[in-house]
């Protein structure tokens, strides 16, 4: 299944993004954010399935929270979606 | 014992504060730093008592909470990104050291102090307001005087500082838990209030309410950002520098939940009335001066009192023998004895808390008539 890659700059905003989309009924994952994906080292993902993210985004917006970065992943690979 | 020292912290704890510590001991390593489990479970009490922490006090995002070691710390962090050499800020008369301090360290300062008599808010109010109509930059308030008990305008000097476009810190050690707090409502740059007193934290937390731009007090890792030799520009990270306390902040959590579960109005209730009748036994003996107004209004769970002839210390010896635990002396807060008139005395200060109780008062009562006519 593919998956979205929502980098956020921090666990706490990561959780924040968790439980925005929780409460709108989108699941995630939040795990520490694979190296090469933050250049300011250290980040966490908040991972969604990739049909959800246009709702997501939008959820996010509603609740002033924005990912630092955005990544489409398909078996270990992974493309910046650019907004 | 009979513990009357809550204004210096808490001793007594619910069980769950203990329990969670106990726990957090156990199963929490730190959050940010792993994708493993004892790391996630810090993680998820972290925000928990940021979230909870942000509801109770009205303070927006949970990242607007910022961890600190006690209210001293939060202070610091909000006096030194305030304010700079050269300012004039305007304090209440009843600050605690922690405020003063901080101050006096920062060069050519122009303090003006509004040292409104006891227990009459309105005259405070209008102390600050002239003071901001004079030009004052930066206003400094402690919600409740932790020497007298009295309850400051914190609404009405928001207000006034709202007008005047001018940033407040208020110093909430004294009534978070007790009285409403509320960031976001009074547009308050900073709220800072200890975890371990009217919260019944552990000692070694505190909490920070922001709402302003802050500068750094400590650097160091932060989890976030790491490839950055600057500090992350975003709450809390920011001002989170270093390890977190894990079983404090798991402490602070249950506490915080402890507080909310009973209601801000109850603890209020219990804690003034039981410092009311206190004040209305020790009106009762020969020779002892009680600071409180008859009716006890503006006025929280703590009453200071002198007895005539008697060195305040001496009493509190006398009570530490008697198994009674009060605080004697300044309670680091010269400038609020200044204001009254104890700065050569001092004072007896009595502070209840939710676990108090009124025979305790009662036996405190015997035991001073016993120390008085010694």
């Amino acid at each position: 299944m593919d998956h979205t890659l929502l980098i956020a700059r921090s666990i706490t905003q990561a959780q924040r993004m968790e439980r925005t989309l929780e409460l709108s009924g989108i699941g995630s994952n939040i795990y520490r954010a694979p190296a090469g994906l933050t250049d300011r080292g250290c980040g966490y993902v908040v991972s969604i399935q990739s049909k959800n993210l246009t709702p997501a985004l939008r959820q996010l917006r509603e609740a002033g929270l924005q990912p630092v970065k955005i990544y489409e992943s398909n078996d270990k690979s992974y493309n910046e979606v650019k907004l | 014992m009979i513990y009357f020292d809550s204004c210096a912290t808490t001793l007594e704890k619910p069980e769950s504060v203990r329990e969670a510590m106990v726990q957090a001991l156990h199963t929490m390593s730190s959050p940010g730093r792993g994708s493993y489990p004892a790391s996630r479970k810090a993680e998820e009490a972290a925000y928990q008592c940021r979230q909870e922490a942000a509801e109770l006090f009205h303070a927006g995002s949970p990242e607007n909470v910022v961890f600190t070691m006690n209210a001293t710390h939060g202070l610091n962090i909000a006096i030194k990104t305030l304010i700079r050499p050269g300012m004039h800020v305007v304090i209440s008369g009843y600050e605690h050291n922690a405020v003063t301090r901080p101050l006096h360290t920062i060069s050519d300062l122009t303090v003006t102090i509004v040292d409104a008599p006891l227990f009459e808010p309105e005259q405070m109010a209008a102390g600050f307001e002239k003071a901001l109509a004079g030009g004052a930059q930066v206003a400094i308030c402690n919600h409740v005087s932790n020497v007298f008990g009295c309850v400051q305008p914190i609404e009405q000097i928001a207000a006034l500082c709202r007008q005047y476009h001018v940033p407040l810190i208020v110093d909430a050690s004294q009534s978070a838990g007790i009285l409403p707090v509320d960031l976001l409502g009074w547009d308050a740059a900073f709220v800072a209030m200890p975890g371990h007193k009217g919260l019944y934290g552990p000692q070694g937390t505190g909490l920070l309410l922001c709402n302003h731009d802050t500068d750094t007090l400590l650097e160091g890792g932060t989890g976030s950002a790491s490839r950055l030799q600057d500090m992350p520009d975003f709450l809390p990270d920011r001002l989170e520098a270093g390890t977190h306390n894990m079983p404090g902040i798991a402490g602070l959590l249950a506490g915080i939940r402890f507080v909310r579960g009973l209601g801000l109005s109850p603890i209020a209730a219990h804690e003034t009335e039981l410092a009311r009748y206190a004040a209305s036994l020790l009106r009762q003996e020969e020779g002892i001066t009680v600071y409180a107004r008859p009716g006890f209004d503006h006025q929280t769970g703590v009453v200071s009192f002198t007895v005539k002839d008697r060195d305040t210390e001496e009493i509190g010896e006398l009570l530490a023998t008697r198994s009674i635990a009060v605080r004697a002396g300044l309670q680091c807060a010269p400038l609020a004895h200044k204001t009254v008139g104890t700065l050569e005395t001092g004072t007896v200060r009595l502070s209840t808390s939710v676990f108090s109780q009124k025979r305790q008062v009662d036996t405190f009562l015997k035991e001073m008539r016993d120390i008085i006519r010694e």
